[in-house]
């Protein structure tokens, strides 16, 4: 009898376990009690929110040969200056592989950091296989949990491989199926500011070749500045130190914040990489960009030259191809070319990537 | 079959069979990365020279072999002439060839570092199948022996 009771709570056990594995999709552990008070209100002068993409290869080897995850790094990096921000709400999601639990068992894929004050506050996850809207997870998240004070100041900084600017597959490796494109980041973007009733102060895109016209024009009328790359941007990242400054700032985002977030992941880059580095600080209101973006990216488009892995893939910098009317206003560039290769000597960029093209492209 | 060809093969498959775990992309940056190790623990510029040489060219005849792999499509092979075509670009800067500047001796570890990142930046825009990938570095370790 005791046998039989015995075995009987081990297999209630293992049903509870199993169905706990199979039904939740949806895990979090609270560290302080989220619950909002005046004083937080009064208390919290900024928000910083960054996506950290993992989902794909994302391995380098730094100067001294070691083997580093970007995206692991990153969010350490991250963490360790959401612990100095004593003033400000950090919010840092990571998209990890899709992995299983014993073969069986599909296992979040998510993970979801909320620091308020410089404390950790909530560590959430979530299983996401592309069913839903992809940040439909993180607006929900932020919607529970940021403190929603008018104005606030918000920085918002995205991280990993260039974003497409048209829906692409396999951005997700682990999830092949799914689609995502610039598109996804401006709903993000389009949500934040309408659920917070105020402008994004700088989005700092940290990805590949992302400070290009289409890119840009998308993201312009929901953030005052941008800070992205028009070139091959190197894995190691743009630094996060520069926004330690909001701390050090007694009211609202310090004017230089972008140009100083900017110059400081610059000095990071040039010391660690050999290959070129140009970081673009685009503020919005002051940039005069073309009706027509794709008249940016047609470059080479009668076919004349064919793309070749020496030009950087497809990319390059948009005054290379000789373009009329690239915008030059509202821009800053920090660049420093290559320290090798064909390209040593360029001596300035224009702050914009331009992708070449063998064949001219459709106007639809 | 005499034993340097059972030899051979059973190398060959305990490879193959280890590397089919790690991902081919992988094995080719750690590739450039152990060289820069190594040009860095060297002393002698002509020495560091010559294993930087030495890794292109053990790299580019690989990549010629594994092209005439009838497992590799067109895509594959593309993939595979536009990294040797940036392999060459590397060697005739090193040695000052095609009109480089040749890359002076107090460069030469920099040198090994641009190499490894831009190596890891261009194979996020080449596409190579894992297969060709896999077959490059297991031709790579093979002209080693």
């Amino acid at each position: 009898m005791k046998r039989f009771f015995f075995s009987t709570a081990i297999r209630n056990g293992l049903v509870l376990l199993v169905a706990a594995l199979f039904f939740s999709c949806r895990s979090a552990e609270v560290m302080h009690t989220p619950k909002i008070s005046a004083d937080d209100v009064s208390e919290t002068r900024y928000r910083c929110i960054f996506f950290v993409h993992g989902d794909n290869d994302y391995l380098y080897h730094d100067v001294n040969g070691n083997e580093i995850e970007a995206d692991e790094r990153l969010i350490e990096e991250a963490k360790t200056l959401a612990t100095s921000m004593i003033s400000g709400e950090v919010f840092i999601f990571h998209r990890k592989p899709k992995s299983r639990f014993l073969f069986l068992f599909t296992q979040d894929n998510i993970e979801a950091v909320y620091f308020k004050h410089g404390k950790l506050i909530k560590v959430e996850s979530y299983r996401w296989e592309g069913e839903s809207d992809r940040f439909s997870f993180e607006m929900q998240f932020l919607d529970e949990n940021a403190i929603s004070r008018y104005p606030m100041q918000t920085v918002f900084g995205y991280f990993g491989h260039e974003i497409p600017n048209n829906p692409a597959l396999g951005y997700d490796q682990s999830i092949p199926r799914t689609r995502f494109s610039i598109g996804d980041i401006q709903h993000f973007l389009t949500w934040l500011n309408q659920k917070f009733s105020n402008r994004i102060n700088l989005t700092i895109l940290s990805t590949c070749y992302n400070g290009s016209v289409p890119t840009i024009k998308s993201l312009q009328p929901y953030t005052r500045y941008i800070v992205a790359s028009p070139e091959n941007l190197h894995l190691s990242y743009f630094s996060l130190d520069g926004l330690a400054s909001l701390e050090h700032s007694l009211d609202s985002i310090p004017q230089d914040l972008p140009l100083q977030f900017a110059k400081n992941a610059f000095a990071r880059l040039i010391h660690t990489t050999q290959t070129a580095v140009a970081i673009t600080i685009y503020e919005s209101d002051k940039l005069r960009i073309p009706a027509d973006p794709l008249s940016m990216e047609a470059g080479i488009a009668e076919g004349n030259s064919k793309p070749t892995i020496s030009d950087a893939g497809t990319y390059c910098d948009c005054a290379d191809l000789g373009l009329e009317d690239i915008p030059s206003e509202g821009i800053e560039v920090l660049f420093r070319p290559a320290r090798f290769g064909k390209q040593k000597s360029k001596t300035a960029h224009s702050g914009w990537a331009c992708t070449k093209h063998s064949t001219p492209l459709s106007r639809e | 079959m005499n034993l340097r060809k059972v030899i051979l093969l059973t190398f060959f498959t305990i490879s193959f069979c280890g590397m089919m775990r790690a991902d081919g992309s992988q094995e080719l940056r750690k590739y450039f990365n152990d060289v820069a190790i190594e040009v860095k623990q060297l002393e002698n510029p002509t020495q560091k020279r010559a294993l930087l040489n030495n890794s292109f060219d053990r790299m580019k005849s690989a990549m010629e072999l594994a092209q005439q792999s009838p497992l590799l499509d067109e895509n594959d092979r593309s993939g595979i002439l536009q990294l040797q075509q940036m392999i060459t670009e590397k060697q005739n800067e090193l040695n000052g060839a095609q009109g480089f500047d040749r890359v002076s001796d107090v460069e030469l570890n920099n040198f090994a570092d641009y190499v490894v990142q831009d190596m890891e930046q261009a194979q996020q825009y080449v596409t190579i199948s894992i297969t060709a990938l896999l077959l490059i570095i297991l031709i790579v370790i093979l002209i080693a022996r």
